[in-house]
């Protein structure tokens, strides 16, 4: 699924909740303010914001850059690493930061 | 064309030299990374939308769609040099037993074969061998653009990268794949089934086998631009061989979905994101695309 067609179901997904997911890249339009479902830490210098959507969850790191994270399995998967399921989205948007910084992937 | 495809560790130094160099010329004229692109779509391409399946994985045209990939691979060698018998496969498989446990050991990864190791006081680059001056892609996921790394050289990290896995999988695997699913694929056709496809692919009961081959290799093998390096070629090439092997015992043309699976999945549907478009009809048998394997 390409970032377009995850926020078309984002979009769905997010009727009815505090959370108005809509737009384009470059998801500048996340909350500020933490919601239900949603995690913020930091990573390898890196602000993180996930927030679950449905069966599926989108990170937004430094404030503007989104990854869509897939439920699979017994854990979360993306495209941008796509031979491995890890625990948790927190787990795959660490693995994910440290591409970026091994070189692998722009974020 | 046709093709022969043998261990590539039974070729003689100079027809690894050969297949190399023709690597080499595909990667200069632009064709090499045409492959890499193509591959980063059909990643993209969301088997349907909102499912975590894609065009070419995680689904049942995984074997077929890279079948027909290594096929084109393999015509676009032969093309630059005649004289290259097919696409050599590695059974990765057999490494941990050929190389005393440690599969790192293998003559696969010399400069003489397809480059070592990464170094890590270098960002974990190949330093050595007929690659050691490539320049990878690398996604941009802000913008979805396929763009250049700054630095020159592939990155791996053999059974040590983090985000991938210790061990290449054992023969164990390859005989529980072959032996045991007589099914290819079933409903709900994604990585959730335990069906052949799925167990060669590696979700089922993993990682393992393909999956696991990725993560070992690690660095560029484990991102959507893994044809970055060729040995996702080689690596693909030993899938293929022992899809076939189980095609002899299970049958050619088991295929499945015939129809009602995902859109580029069925019997008859266009696979999406190949450089020329194929269905999976048109690649279940080998001896109609003219190569074999020794």
């Amino acid at each position: 699924m390409d970032r377009r067609q995850f926020m078309v179901g984002a979009s769905v997904a997010a009727v009815g909740t505090a959370v108005a997911v809509t737009g384009i890249p470059p998801f500048d339009d996340m909350p500020t303010a933490a919601a239900a479902g949603e995690e913020r830490f930091s990573a390898r210098g890196r602000a993180v914001v996930i927030q679950k959507v449905g069966k599926s969850a989108h990170a937004v790191i430094n404030g503007r850059h989104g990854v869509h994270l897939e439920r699979m399995l017994d854990g979360y998967a993306t495209h941008l690493l796509p031979f491995g399921t890890y625990k948790s989205p927190r787990k795959l948007i660490e693995a994910v930061i440290q591409a970026e910084d091994a070189g692998l992937l722009i974020i | 064309m046709t093709g022969t495809r043998r261990n590539i560790l039974s070729l003689s130094a100079g027809e690894v030299q050969r297949l190399t160099s023709a690597f080499n010329v595909l990667k200069a004229n632009g064709t090499y990374d045409h492959f890499i692109r193509k591959h980063v779509e059909a990643m993209s391409i969301a088997t349907p939308a909102g499912s975590t399946r894609n065009a070419a994985h995680r689904a049942p045209a995984f074997l077929p769609w890279h079948r027909a990939t290594l096929l084109d691979m393999e015509n676009a060698l032969q093309a630059v040099d005649p004289s290259i018998e097919g696409m050599p496969y590695w059974r990765w498989q057999d490494e941990a037993r050929l190389n005393g446990g440690d599969p790192r050991r293998s003559r696969l990864w010399t400069a003489g074969g397809i480059g070592g190791d990464g170094d890590p006081a270098r960002g974990n680059r190949v330093l050595n061998g007929p690659f050691a001056h490539w320049v990878a892609l690398i996604v941009n996921n802000s913008t979805g653009a396929v763009v250049p790394r700054p630095t020159p050289g592939l990155i791996r990290l053999l059974g040590r990268d983090p985000r991938g896995s210790r061990g290449l999988p054992p023969p164990s695997q390859v005989t529980d794949a072959i032996d045991r699913y007589s099914t290819y694929d079933r409903s709900p056709w994604d990585a959730s089934v335990a069906t052949f496809r799925n167990r060669m692919e590696g979700w089922s009961g993993g990682p393992r086998m393909h999956n696991l081959v990725h993560r070992w290799v690690g660095g560029d093998m484990l991102a959507g631009t893994s044809p970055n390096d060729p040995v996702f070629w080689l690596t693909h090439c030993n899938v293929d061989r022992l899809w076939w092997v189980w095609q002899g015992m299970r049958g050619i043309t088991n295929y499945q979905p015939v129809s009602g699976g995902p859109t580029g999945h069925n019997l008859n549907d266009t696979m999406q994101g190949l450089v020329v478009p194929r269905t999976p009809a048109d690649v279940l048998d080998i001896n109609r695309l003219t190569y074999r394997y020794v």
